[in-house]
């Protein structure tokens, strides 16, 4: 498999590793505030006042953007830092030094930009927690002397249509109800863990 | 044990032990070469052991990988003593059994193709990590969900699995990078790129969009020539409509009548320009925001006033074309007409050339009567004479006539013997030519059968030599087959041996018992006699009293002659077992294993030393 890049981020890649265009310590803070743009955390260098005080702005703004092309598209397609090495060097022809900056850069942001990736799309609502507490009903409105257990049961889910953060699902529900839920959720364990077994036994 | 030693040999180099051919016996087995031997055999009975083949230099680790193969030994059911002494400090007999039980314990050669087999197709592959994935989420503890960042989990071998969090829809922005100008200068758009253009990732609304945008930007880039095609023949297309355009606009133009023109000019004309501004509307890609207006406004000056000129142009045109027209008909008719006479024509000739033929013919038929009849006129006014003179040349014809037929006769007669003859000799020839074919086919179906015949046989014999080459191999398995009958053989002579020498042994107890029996009863029937008599007479007491101690001695006797027996047998076994603590050359194991604790002792001094050295 090949990493498939446009021929407008490959030019790009390739004036980057020019030393006269990007000297070395710039080239540094760009690789380090790429990779902590897009696991979205703090920035570790500001390239921003970089590009706004310099005449190669355009230069260092092009390089960021290929740059960040370059790292999204080689984790998609979850390149190992070797081959991504080898692919700088031989094809865009980098120095080694280079290469090894950014490989190493990418190696140690590599799970966290996949996490990132992993975000993107679609995934079905997940249980986080449950609470739940036992009730017990004495008199309803249309039974004045009543007694059966109820369970009050409250599932909290992530990622669950129309809502931001945790919401919650929640509901009650009789003894031999609570008895078919908590079958049927085993019979799910039981079927995982079938799963996780297929290739250990 | 030269035979169990080759054997031993044959089947560790068969499993890939570097072993010098001038071996031929374990004694000369090294502890380095022991260890390779005994690591290579647990590594093909149990793939993936991972005991390494050679010994390294570290005391310690020696050690470590002698216990390791001791105890992979000991999994494997060897019942007798083993421990890591036995590969390190290597005593013949103990290692030949040890060997000689992971030998047995080898797998053949049709068993150790399934082990390797391993599933390895993608699907298998795609399986085999979501089990292990599962298997990591379902042995990782539960953590409250306010621990995990955007739901996702960190294990400690750096992979993460989502265990909840939001996930975002691919949304994508288009971002601006340095390669498009927008029409303006080059200059203008250095500028605005070196100060105002932001950074691509403050170009997206939201940080989790600028992951799509970006994958979006590259897909687009990659997909980008055969986008440049299609705007290139977008403008074809636009081209071709503006002409339309206004050729319809002409006609409308030219079918109105002429004093409307001057007021209405004005709306149509605007009109034209609403519907060219509309066509550029509808396809300006949002990019091209400024060059549309700027073209617009000349093409609308310019429609205005080359109506005029351009309405009289193509009434002249159109005059022109229609005289053109009316000529080019007339010239098709005129060679309409031409060529349908030629076909006429041509369908007669050959009819006509008919005709002149039969007339030629009847023209010869009468000139050759014609010539007849002259003749005969010539012949009329002397009519006798000439009949006479006919007559007479008839005559002589049919004279010659008959001389030529018996002239004829006379050559014909023997030409036609000599055809027959000839044709006779022709079919026995041609007899003779069909056997000796006959005879070749035979031959040469014999020749085929032969051929075919020789074929098999040598298929035959390459299979044979093939099988001959696989089976030669064996050789020393059959030797050793024989050696084994032979030894069967010489067990066999020597049970047939000890029995009888057991035979012996019990007739000679029995003859002892016996003989001892007999002494019993004549020293019994001696001492009553003699008690008897020893009443009542001295010497027979004398007597008694010797009998006594003669018994008595003679039985001392006997009992020291029983030990004796035992004394030698046991020094018989003693010597045995000297001979084998010789054997296991406990000497030279000492020297070695006290070298050995001296090394360990200054390694484990150097390890102190260096962690002393190193600051806590």
């Amino acid at each position: 498999m090949d990493l498939k890049l446009s021929p407008e981020v490959i030019a790009r890649l390739k004036r980057i590793g020019n030393a006269t265009l990007v000297n070395d310590d710039t080239f540094s803070k760009l690789v380090e505030c790429c990779g902590s743009t897009i696991t979205q955390s703090e920035l570790s260098s500001d390239i921003t006042s970089l590009c706004t005080g310099s005449a190669k702005g355009d230069l260092l703004k092009e390089a960021h953007g290929a740059l960040l092309s370059l790292i999204v598209e080689a984790v998609r397609h979850d390149f190992a830092s070797e081959p991504l090495h080898l692919f700088l060097e031989k094809k865009m022809n980098w120095p080694k030094a280079r290469c090894l900056k950014l490989c190493g850069e990418y190696s140690n942001n590599f799970p966290k930009i996949r996490a990132v990736l992993s975000s993107v799309g679609f995934h079905p609502p997940h249980i986080v927690d449950v609470q739940w507490h036992l009730n017990q009903c004495i008199k309803s409105s249309s039974n004045e002397h009543s007694s059966a257990p109820l369970v009050s049961i409250q599932l909290d889910t992530e990622g669950l249509e129309g809502s931001h953060g945790q919401s919650s699902v929640k509901f009650m529900c009789t003894l031999p109800e609570l008895q078919d839920l908590t079958s049927k959720l085993k019979e799910a364990l039981r079927q995982i863990e079938r799963v996780a077994q297929l290739n250990h036994v | 044990m030269d035979e169990v030693d080759k054997i031993i040999i044959r089947s560790l180099k068969e499993i890939g032990c570097d072993i010098d051919e001038e071996l031929d016996s374990l004694r000369q087995f090294s502890p380095e070469l022991v260890v390779e031997a005994a690591s290579r055999c647990v590594e093909a009975i149990q793939p993936g052991s991972g005991i390494p083949t050679s010994l390294p230099p570290s005391m310690s680790m020696r050690f470590r990988i002698g216990a390791s193969i001791a105890q992979a030994c000991m999994d494997m059911g060897y019942t007798g003593e083993v421990g890591y002494q036995t590969f390190l400090y290597s005593n013949e007999a103990d290692l030949r059994r040890v060997l000689m039980f992971l030998i047995e314990k080898l797998p053949k050669e049709g068993q150790t193709e399934k082990i390797v087999q391993e599933p390895s197709s993608r699907a298998a592959r795609l399986q085999k990590d979501i089990s292990a994935t599962i298997l990591k989420q379902l042995s990782a503890p539960w953590v409250p969900s306010f621990c995990k960042e955007d739901g996702i989990r960190w294990h400690d071998d750096g992979s993460f699995t989502v265990e909840g969090g939001k996930c975002f829809n691919f949304a994508s922005e288009p971002l601006q990078t340095g390669n498009t100008s927008h029409g303006c200068t080059p200059q203008e758009w250095r500028e605005y790129c070196v100060h105002y253009l932001p950074l691509v990732s403050d170009q997206v609304s939201a940080a989790n969009r600028l992951v799509p945008s970006l994958i979006t930007l590259n897909s687009r880039g990659i997909l980008s020539p055969s986008q440049q095609l299609s705007t290139q023949k977008a403008g074809e297309l636009r081209k071709l409509r503006s002409d339309l355009l206004q050729e319809e606009y002409g006609k409308f133009l030219s079918a109105d009548v002429a004093q409307k023109l001057s007021e209405t000019s004005v709306k149509l004309g605007s009109r034209f320009a609403l519907n060219e501004r509309l066509q550029f509307l509808s396809e300006k890609s949002p990019e091209k925001k400024k060059q549309p207006i700027q073209e617009i406004v000349p093409t609308e000056a310019v429609s205005e006033t080359s109506e005029e000129r351009q309405r009289r142009q193509e009434e002249e045109e159109e005059h022109a074309v229609e005289m053109l027209k009316n000529e080019n008909e007339e010239l098709k008719e005129r060679l309409e007409q031409l060529q349908l006479d030629i076909k006429t024509l041509s369908a007669k000739l050959p009819q006509v050339l008919e005709e002149r033929d039969l007339a030629e013919r009847t023209l010869q038929e009468a000139e050759v009567k014609q010539a007849v009849r002259k003749k005969v006129l010539d012949l009329l006014p002397d009519a006798d004479t000439n009949v006479a003179k006919l007559q007479a040349v008839i005559e002589a014809s049919t004279k010659k006539l008959i001389n030529l037929a018996t002239q004829w006769e006379e050559h014909r007669a023997p030409l036609l013997q000599q055809y027959r003859n000839a044709r006779q000799l022709n079919s026995s020839k041609a007899s003779e030519s069909a056997r000796q074919a006959e005879a070749l086919r035979i031959t040469r179906e014999k020749v085929a059968e032969l051929t075919e015949d020789l074929r098999n046989k040598e298929a035959l014999h390459s299979h044979l030599q093939a099988e001959y080459a696989k089976v030669s191999k064996d050789i020393s398995r059959s030797a050793y087959t024989r050696r084994i009958m032979e030894i069967i053989g010489n067990i066999s002579k020597q049970k047939n041996e000890i029995e009888k020498i057991l035979k012996d042994t019990k007739e000679l107890h029995k003859e002892i018992n016996t003989l001892a029996g007999r002494l019993d009863r004549s020293f019994t029937v001696a001492d009553e006699v003699i008690f008897r008599d020893a009443k009542r007479d001295d010497v027979s007491r004398r007597a008694y009293k010797l009998l006594a101690t003669l018994h008595s001695e003679c039985s001392e006797l006997v009992k020291m002659v029983e030990e004796t027996g035992a004394c030698v047998r046991e020094s018989r076994d003693l010597e045995d077992q000297i001979e084998t603590e010789s054997a296991k050359n406990v000497g030279a194991n000492f020297e070695r294993i006290s070298a050995d604790l001296r090394q360990m002792k200054q390694e484990t001094a150097s390890l102190a030393a260096q962690l002393k050295t190193k600051p806590v």
